[in-house]
Order: C-alpha cells, then sequence, then structure tokens
C-alpha cells in the first residue's frame, strides 16, 4: 500500500502535468445552491413552520442493525465514557452515539492509492446513495415527508514537499459525498441530519458520519420576514466581530448580487441557508428543540503590518417570528441580550 | 457560570465536578478498559469483547485561546471559551486536562523560548496535545498565530516542539490559514516546529469558522478513534459547512509521511519521532 503510494508519486513527479491543485474542489449540487441563493432572496420562504423536537434513538438497536449490515458478527465491542458503544463489524470499526442518534464507520483495510482524479458529484450521489440503502438503513429511514438531499462533494488531497523545497503534485487521497435531510420541503441545517460518506480512489467506501435522529413535530410557528432574518444575520455578525464592526452603524444591506455581501462593517456573509437549526449530537451543544432557524457563514481580515489575517464566523439566527427560548444555542442569547457561555479560562503565569 | 480559574491544581479541581461520575467509573481506558465496557444488562455487550482500536494512551491535554484581543488588535472570537472549553471538558473523561489559559503572555510558552518553562506558563512541550483557538495567518516565511497581548505573534520559525518536557505530539491550533501549501513555502515555514520532534499539526489551510462546539466533536471523534486529521476535519466542517481544514505531519520520506497522517490517539506515542535532519520530507491533507 506505502509502495504503491510512493509509486503513484514517483510517476506523478516524472509525468509532471497531473497537478490537480486547484482543479480538486468541492462541487455544490443544484439543491443547495438554490437554497443558498433562496435564502438570501426570501428566507425561509413560507409563513409558517414546524418546531420539532429532536429525539433519540435505541442504541442497541442501531448498533445491531449496523453491526449486520457490515458483516455476519460484530467481533467485538466496548463502551466509551461518552455512552458510545464502539464495534468491530467485519472491515469496519463503527461507533455509535450513546443517544443513538449518529454513528461513525471506517473501514479497517487500507484504501486505493492516490490518484490525480476525483469522482464528480453525480457519480458520488450514486454511489453515496447505493451505501446508504445498502448499509444504513438501520439508521437511515425517512419519513414519507423526508427526503435525503444532496448536498456537495468534498475531496481529501495529499500534497507534499522535500529538504530540497521540491512540492509533488497534489493527489486525491479520497472522495466525499455530503447528503442532508429535508422535512416537508425545508432542509435541516447547522449540522446535524447530515449523512457523509468517503469513497477511495476506486470507489469503495472508506469511512461515513451520520447524525440522524427522529423528530417529533411540537408545534407550528409563524415565519419571521426575510428583512427581519437578515437584521438578525446583520446584528448577530456585528456583535460577534465586535470593535468597529460592532460600534459603526449596520450598513444598508444589498443582497441583488448574492454573495459576498457587506452586513457589517467589514463582515462580508459568504452564505445563508434556511430551515430547521439542528448542531446534530456532535457539538454536545444539547439543543434538542429544533426551530425555524438560518445557518450563516461571515468572514473579516484585519491588517497586520503588510500582512492580513482573515477569520470566519458560523452559526444561525432564529427564524421564527418568536422563537422558542433556548439557552444552549448562542445567538439566541445574543439576540436577547443575555450574557452566558462557557466558562472563561485564566491567565497563566508569566 | 463564573470565570475558570485555569491554573494546574486548580483547574483540574474545578473540572472534576463537571463529570462527577466518570473520575470513579473510568479512571482511564488503557488502564480501565474493562471497567468502561461494564454495564450491567446492556444488550451490546451480548456482542462481544472489547475493542483494542479505540483504546489509547492517557494524554495529557493543555488548552489555550482568546476570544478578545489587547485594545481589540485582532477581531473577536466569541465561541473561543465554548469550543476550548468544550474540548477540554469532553477530552477528560478519557485524557488529562493539565491546564486551560487564555493566551495573555502566551508568544514565549508556545515558541522555543518558553515551551519547556512548565505547565502553570501554558507550556506547549508540556503536554502531549496542545489545543488553542485564535487567529491564524500564512506570513509567507513564518506562520503565525494572534496572541491577546497587542501585536504579538507567534512564528512557526521560532518554534521547535516535541524535544523538552513531556514533548509534545500533537498541535491543533483552530486558527486560518496556519497550514497554507499552495504557495510552496510550507518547509520553510514548519521546519522549525517540526524539528523537535512534533508528530501531528491541524489547522487550517485557508479558511475555518468559528463555531460553537467544534471543540466537544473535535474531543468526542479522538475519543471514537478516529485520526486526529479526520476527527479535526468532521469538526471544523460540521456536516457541510466551508471549513478548510488540514493535517500535516513530518517524516523521513514520502512513504512514511503518508502512513504517519493515519495517526490516532491509540497509535500517537508508538510513532518514533523524526528530528531535525532525519526530516526529510513534510507532508499534509487539505480537505477541499
Amino acid at each position: 500500500m506505502k509502495s504503491n503510494k510512493l509509486m503513484y508519486l514517483s510517476l506523478c513527479s516524472l509525468a509532471g502535468m497531473l497537478a490537480i491543485s486547484g482543479a480538486a474542489q468541492a462541487d455544490e449540487s443544484a439543491y443547495s445552491q438554490q437554497a443558498a441563493r433562496s435564502a438570501l432572496a426570501s428566507g425561509l420562504g413560507r409563513s409558517t413552520a414546524r418546531v420539532l423536537k429532536r429525539g433519540s434513538l435505541d442504541r442497541s438497536a442501531v448498533a445491531a442493525g449496523l453491526a449486520t449490515a457490515f458483516g455476519d458478527r460484530a467481533a467485538g465491542t466496548s463502551l466509551l465514557p461518552d455512552g458510545a458503544v464502539v464495534l468491530v463489524a467485519d472491515d469496519w470499526r463503527i461507533a455509535v452515539a450513546a443517544d443513538g442518534t449518529a454513528a461513525q464507520g471506517q473501514r479497517v483495510s487500507a484504501a486505493a492509492p492516490p490518484v490525480p482524479t476525483r469522482l464528480d458529484l453525480a457519480t458520488l450521489e450514486r454511489l453515496g446513495r447505493e451505501f446508504i440503502s445498502a448499509r444504513l438503513s438501520t439508521l437511515v429511514a425517512p419519513r414519507a415527508d423526508e427526503r435525503i438531499v444532496v448536498l456537495r462533494s468534498m475531496y481529501e488531497v495529499l500534497g507534499g514537499q522535500d529538504v530540497s523545497g521540491r512540492r509533488d503534485p497534489d493527489l486525491v487521497r479520497a472522495n466525499r459525498i455530503v447528503f442532508g435531510r429535508s422535512i416537508d420541503g425545508l432542509r435541516v441545517v447547522g449540522g446535524g441530519s447530515t449523512i457523509s460518506i468517503t469513497f477511495g480512489t476506486d470507489g469503495a467506501p472508506v469511512s461515513f458520519e451520520v447524525d440522524w435522529p427522529s423528530y417529533a413535530v411540537a408545534s407550528t410557528v409563524p415565519v419571521a420576514s426575510t428583512a427581519a432574518i437578515l437584521g438578525r444575520v446583520q446584528r448577530v455578525s456585528a456583535a460577534r466581530a465586535g470593535g468597529a464592526a460592532a460600534a459603526a452603524p449596520l450598513p444598508r444591506l444589498d443582497t441583488s448580487r448574492g454573495y459576498p455581501t457587506e452586513v457589517a462593517r467589514g463582515v462580508q456573509l459568504s452564505r445563508l441557508e434556511c430551515g430547521y437549526f439542528d448542531p446534530g449530537m456532535f457539538t454536545k451543544l444539547g439543543i434538542d428543540t429544533v426551530q425555524p432557524g438560518c445557518k450563516y457563514e461571515v468572514v473579516q481580515s484585519t491588517a497586520v503590518g503588510g500582512n492580513v489575517l482573515r477569520n470566519g464566523l458560523g452559526g444561525a439566527v432564529p427564524a421564527a417570528v418568536t422563537a422558542v427560548p433556548d439557552a444552549r444555542w448562542p445567538e439566541l442569547q445574543l439576540l436577547s441580550g443575555v450574557a452566558g457561555g462557557a466558562p472563561a479560562p485564566g491567565s497563566a503565569s508569566r | 457560570m463564573g470565570d475558570f480559574k485555569g491554573s494546574v491544581g486548580g483547574s483540574r479541581r474545578t473540572i472534576a465536578p463537571v463529570h462527577p461520575w466518570l473520575g470513579s467509573l473510568c479512571l482511564g481506558l488503557a488502564v480501565a478498559a474493562s471497567a468502561c465496557t461494564e454495564e450491567p444488562g446492556d444488550a451490546d455487550e451480548a456482542l462481544g469483547s472489547t475493542s483494542e482500536a479505540v483504546i489509547h494512551p492517557r494524554m495529557q491535554v493543555g488548552v489555550r485561546g482568546a476570544a478578545d484581543y489587547q485594545n481589540n488588535w485582532q477581531n473577536y472570537l466569541g465561541n473561543a471559551w465554548n469550543n476550548c472549553y468544550g474540548f477540554g471538558s469532553t477530552i477528560s473523561s478519557t485524557d488529562d486536562w493539565i491546564y486551560y489559559y487564555n493566551l495573555v503572555g502566551a508568544k514565549a510558552p508556545l515558541e522555543e523560548t518558553g515551551d519547556a518553562w512548565g505547565t502553570a506558563y501554558g507550556s506547549a512541550d508540556t503536554v502531549d496535545l496542545y489545543f488553542m483557538e485564535t487567529h491564524g495567518g500564512n506570513f509567507g516565511s513564518d506562520t503565525v498565530w494572534a496572541m491577546w497581548d497587542q501585536n504579538s505573534l507567534v512564528n512557526s520559525t521560532a518554534m521547535r516542539l516535541g524535544d523538552d518536557a513531556r514533548q509534545l505530539s500533537v498541535l491543533a491550533s483552530l486558527s486560518c490559514d496556519v497550514l497554507a501549501s499552495a504557495d510552496g513555502n510550507f518547509w520553510g515555514r514548519w521546519y522549525n516546529a517540526f524539528a523537535g520532534g512534533l508528530r501531528v499539526s491541524l489547522g487550517g489551510w485557508d479558511l475555518l469558522y468559528d463555531a460553537a462546539g467544534i471543540g466537544a466533536s473535535f474531543a468526542t471523534r479522538v475519543q471514537w478513534g478516529w485520526t486526529f486529521g479526520d476527527a479535526f476535519a468532521n469538526a471544523t466542517i460540521g456536516g457541510d459547512g466551508r471549513a478548510k481544514p488540514a493535517v500535516a505531519v513530518a517524516a523521513t520520506d514520502a512513504n512514511s509521511c503518508w502512513g504517519r497522517l493515519g495517526a490516532s490517539a491509540p497509535n500517537i506515542f508508538s510513532q518514533a519521532r523524526v528530528r531535525d535532519w532525519s526530516i526529510g520530507y513534510m507532508c499534509w491533507v487539505t480537505w477541499n
């Protein structure tokens, strides 16, 4: 395996024409592109939406189902301190979260060697849907009003440089497809209800990660106007950016040219997606009331001498006229003027 | 919640009540794996015995970060405490969370000057895994990290990690652009930092996004036995986000370099240190 990789590198170096740097960029699905456009133009795109309660699943049943799907029997299991169970089934090591709503799996055997080319979005979507159907149906079982929607492809790219400074051509190590979940036509945004499946360069699956809880409808609430939602994005962005952005008046928002658009002084909105906000199990935020929200990503920068330090801020603002109070949702607290958050550290000795 | 006083002894006493049941339940997966697998009446037990793949030697973990900066010389990072505390409190159920400090006066403890001063100073080489959130950048000849103090930048060429005290193995920085490689000068920026024997560096090759929950989710994935690279990438991407994470390692040659990218908590200490002139190749994986 390792020598194969080396051979590929050597061949690529000799050929000198297989560099894929810049070419192996993520592809957005048409669904995802449209979602980002419509969020800026029309917010949630409806006048009412549901409030959902994120529910747990039977961890043991999920683990047993995955063990069956991935091999004849589990060779061993262990229980981690967070209550997750880890099992080895056939050629896979799989972890299932304590509440049964999330799982990860990694193939144990070596993946195919890296290559200069990537798998395209359509191929990855096909491979991904086949994998979900064959291996993940225990956990991923959409209800009648739910759909699995393809979001984007991603790529793991290998690079290297030797002592002489010579850079080897970049190679694709793995190809990833990301799916989301729509409920009654609205997608879950924020990281929850996401399926990521990674394939080797030969198209064989090498890992997966799933967050797929059950949702129960708690209520229906009126949705805020697009202007109100964008105003929340502006206020949150300015407050989070701090400094001049927080002190300056908010700029007049111009959404006519799409992304990026300035939402606060020096802060550019690079993406917005609206739906049901669920940050997922892995964040441990404990947000189990899943309500209308819009996920945002903004970018800012600071000049330092002749250089620039850039940074991104990500999160979600509520999209209901009146959000259900939740102390675990940072933006909801921020918009409510409530201080809080994790404990700050002390200073080290100097 | 009140301020977290991050002195070494104090921090551990303060942390303990967060998960009071964990200390008694699992003193460490490496030494108490059988205890951790016991859950009377659980159907999972019928599936088999303990998997060695996720049990890892206890790591000593240091956490530092900056939310605000002196005279606002850098932009605010409102989720820095969420991520730093989230990482530390989560990882502490399987590993030893040694310190939790801000980045006031933190330049020297990250560079060779003070990386072995001691845990009370938040020195990088006094732990196995150092997690940090702050602004980062690629300044051409140097990778830099912003400290709290105005105009204070840690320079990668002034670092030498992995050779003193506990000998750092993993540098995880939730910082943009620190593992940039497209300009062809990765070697120049990172050789000194790796020359002490540092095993793994994690960070952004382009933009990362300050968002709540990244620290906790990174820790969870490390505990679940994922490679450090995959754990960091999935945590920063957060499902379908646009973050651009990367992992980098140094090795004697390209062949061994690719293998070392598979470092995870269970195998990190089994990787031989590669130092100084023995480093013949540096490699990385970027998530695009």
